[in-house]
């Protein structure tokens, strides 16, 4: 009896932690991740493509902010360009950009999930019919990745692409290394991956989930798009990362630096997405210092 | 001398000067002038509009891939050649440039008499704003921005990547920009790319902010924000509150909100009409408060004239779009009326008349 109720509790609590949602469309095609780099931040949401088709609020809640542009003709574009802002409680936000003119909902202002927010469109900046989706923590302001919400809502099963592990070492140009690393002298290594997630939905290529690192066996490194931090005006990828201190590049993820002993030291990386689909490279990092410096 | 005539002579003089102006001016607008375009447009794909840029007299137009300044008069003076996938922001402030994006990456400087003098390489950033002192490149969807000295040099500094940009100003005589984010906080900048001050507006709820203005000398920066009750919030050069006002309002949009050029008053679009304050020295006093019955009305912009003594409203209603002009204890002295979808109005910056800018003609009109 004790471990019923203790059951039911358990159900109850995790149930609080995270609402039920659905998925703002119909038709769904990720096409972009969360997390992944627009040049110099983070995308803060995913992007869905699908064709153009009624867009809904994931959950019930309020209809705090409006933006259409038909109301503004001689103003530039925003960015976001027609978006729709719905409040759920004082726990989530959730926006939803790129609303095809002339469809933006400005009759309600409680919503339900039945409520059509808009059609989804190309206005503000964006290369196609798309909608890109943000969902917000409120207490404190974070943004999180969406999957959270709509994983057991979506599948896929191609694991993610790794293009090459690069190197710098001591401030030099990446070099890529395709089998093990030897080093004469001590020095400074940063270590890059290169790597992309193929979406089963569209093909197109979008960011990772995870790159976990592991130098001889130990957690080097674990870099998660879980949720955004908003501190001092900018997004930290938890605990402290910057973009810049993340992205080399669009598909460029810098993993970190580390000065190796002399010795062999066992590099291994393992890349996922976020349905678990994973991909794997090992190097050898060998610094010996009566021997020349290449790789094998 | 005559000491009657002199008595007379100064309680006329006296009378005089406690007579509010808008009495001796013609309260029915006259045109100017008015230019037409040859072609129709496409809104989205040409906008076709006009712009306070620059110092006293100088005005531009952008039609078809060219840039044609004119002044005052209406009368063509330059033009340039900017191509047909040239993106223009107007620049504001005293020098009369213009910044425009060109291939999605490039941003090139225009001077009214020497043309294009530089180009600055940088990301996709799609919009632009700024005056001769500082452009500010915003992002697209997360509403970061950048803050570039418009010199040629290759060093920007991206100031946020957080919460949603909703609306940015820029000081037209002085090297100030405010932004305001849906998280409730509104940032203050100089040209140098410093952020000299950050604001958050904390109410019952987490605020956002809609829109916000900055005094065109940078004294004030002005801020409307709240959920389910808005206020209209004023900052000073140094970020400290001076006012804070409920509007009574319950806005989930954007809305217009402009300083008069000599930094006097504020005018403020409502629900329904619009609200002038007085900006004294410890702020801006609501001075006027005023309001349409008809719910029908769907305001599209509004301006103020550079000494707050008329206001400009336009909207749209029954299918036509109205100007009516306002003097600033609240009479509407006279409305025009437009066949057109949408228009545009806007004072001239140092005298008595204004632009309205439909989709296919821009009128000058005086008072």
């Amino acid at each position: 009896m004790k471990k019923i109720i203790i059951g039911i509790f358990t159900v109850i609590y995790f149930a609080a932690l995270l609402p039920a949602a659905q998925l703002p469309l119909k038709r769904v095609k990720l096409t972009s991740s969360f997390g992944e780099s627009r040049k110099d931040h983070f995308h803060n949401g995913i992007d869905f493509g699908g064709g153009e088709q009624d867009i809904y609020p994931v959950m019930d809640g309020n209809i705090v902010f409006y933006y259409d542009r038909a109301e503004f003709p001689f103003d530039n574009d925003m960015g976001s360009g027609n978006m729709v802002i719905v409040q759920h409680d004082d726990r989530y936000r959730s926006y939803y950009f790129h609303i095809k003119e002339g469809t933006v909902n400005k009759t309600h202002m409680a919503v339900t999930e039945t409520n059509v927010l808009g059609r989804t469109g190309d206005t503000g900046h964006s290369y196609g019919i798309h909608l890109h989706f943000s969902m917000e923590e409120l207490n404190p302001l974070n943004m999180v990745n969406p999957l959270k919400f709509f994983k057991d809502q979506m599948e896929d099963r191609i694991r993610p692409t790794i293009n090459g592990y690069y190197v710098r070492i001591n401030e030099s140009q990446p070099v890529l290394i395709n089998g093990n690393l030897r080093l004469k002298e001590n020095s400074k290594i940063v270590m890059i991956l290169k790597c992309f997630d193929l979406a089963a939905f569209s093909g197109n290529r979008m960011g990772v989930y995870r790159i976990e690192t592991y130098v001889n066996d130990k957690l080097f490194s674990d870099i998660k798009f879980e949720k955004l931090l908003y501190r001092d005006n900018t997004y930290y990828l938890p605990p402290n990362l910057l973009f810049q201190d993340l992205y080399l590049s669009k598909d460029e993820y810098i993993l970190g630096e580390f000065t190796p002993d002399e010795g062999s030291h066992k590099v291994k990386i393992k890349v996922s997405d976020y349905w678990g689909n994973e991909s794997s490279i090992e190097r050898d990092i060998i610094f010996n210092k009566a021997e020349p410096v290449s790789e094998e | 001398m005559n000491f009657h005539l002199i008595r007379t002579l100064i309680f006329f003089v006296l009378f005089m000067l406690f007579i509010p102006i808008n009495y001796f001016i013609r309260h029915e607008p006259f045109l100017i002038w008015q230019l037409n375009k040859n072609d129709p447009r496409d809104l989205k794909q040409d906008q076709f509009h006009l712009a306070k840029a620059g110092a006293l007299k100088k005005y531009f137009f952008r039609k078809k891939g060219m840039i044609h300044f004119i002044n005052s008069a209406g009368e063509a003076q330059k033009s340039y050649s900017l191509g047909d996938n040239a993106k223009v922001t107007y620049g504001t402030g005293e020098s009369g440039v213009i910044y425009y994006l060109k291939d999605g990456e490039k941003i090139f400087f225009l001077d009214r008499d020497k043309g294009t003098t530089w180009n600055f390489e940088t990301y996709a950033y799609p919009f632009m704003t700024g005056n001769e002192s500082c452009i500010m490149l915003i992002t697209g969807e997360n509403g970061g921005y950048s803050l570039l000295d418009p010199k040629p040099r290759e060093e920007s500094k991206f100031i946020a990547s957080g919460s949603l940009l909703v609306s940015y100003s820029v000081a037209f005589h002085t090297n100030r920009i405010a932004a305001g984010f849906i998280n409730g906080s509104v940032m203050c900048h100089n040209s140098k790319m410093d952020t000299l001050w950050e604001k958050r507006f904390k109410e019952s709820q987490i605020p956002l902010v809609k829109k916000v203005a900055v005094s065109p000398r940078g004294e004030y920066v002005a801020c409307l924000a709240g959920l389910n009750q808005e206020y209209l919030y004023v900052m000073d050069q140094r970020g400290k509150l001076v006012t804070r006002h409920m509007t009574g309002d319950e806005r989930r949009r954007p809305m217009e909100l402009v300083f008069s050029m000599d930094s006097r008053f504020l005018l403020e679009e409502s629900e329904r009409g619009f609200r002038l304050y007085k900006v004294g020295r410890t702020g801006p006093v609501l001075e006027k408060n005023i309001f349409e019955k008809s719910p029908d009305r769907k305001m599209t912009g509004m301006d103020v004239s550079h000494d707050g003594e008329m206001i400009l409203l336009s909207y749209k209603m029954d299918g036509m779009s109205c100007v009516e002009l306002y003097a600033r204890e609240g009479s509407m002295l006279y409305r025009l009326l437009f066949d057109e979808k949408n228009v545009r109005v806007l004072f001239s910056k140092d005298k008595y008349s204004f632009f309205i800018e439909t989709g296919d003609t821009i009128y000058l009109y005086g008072i």
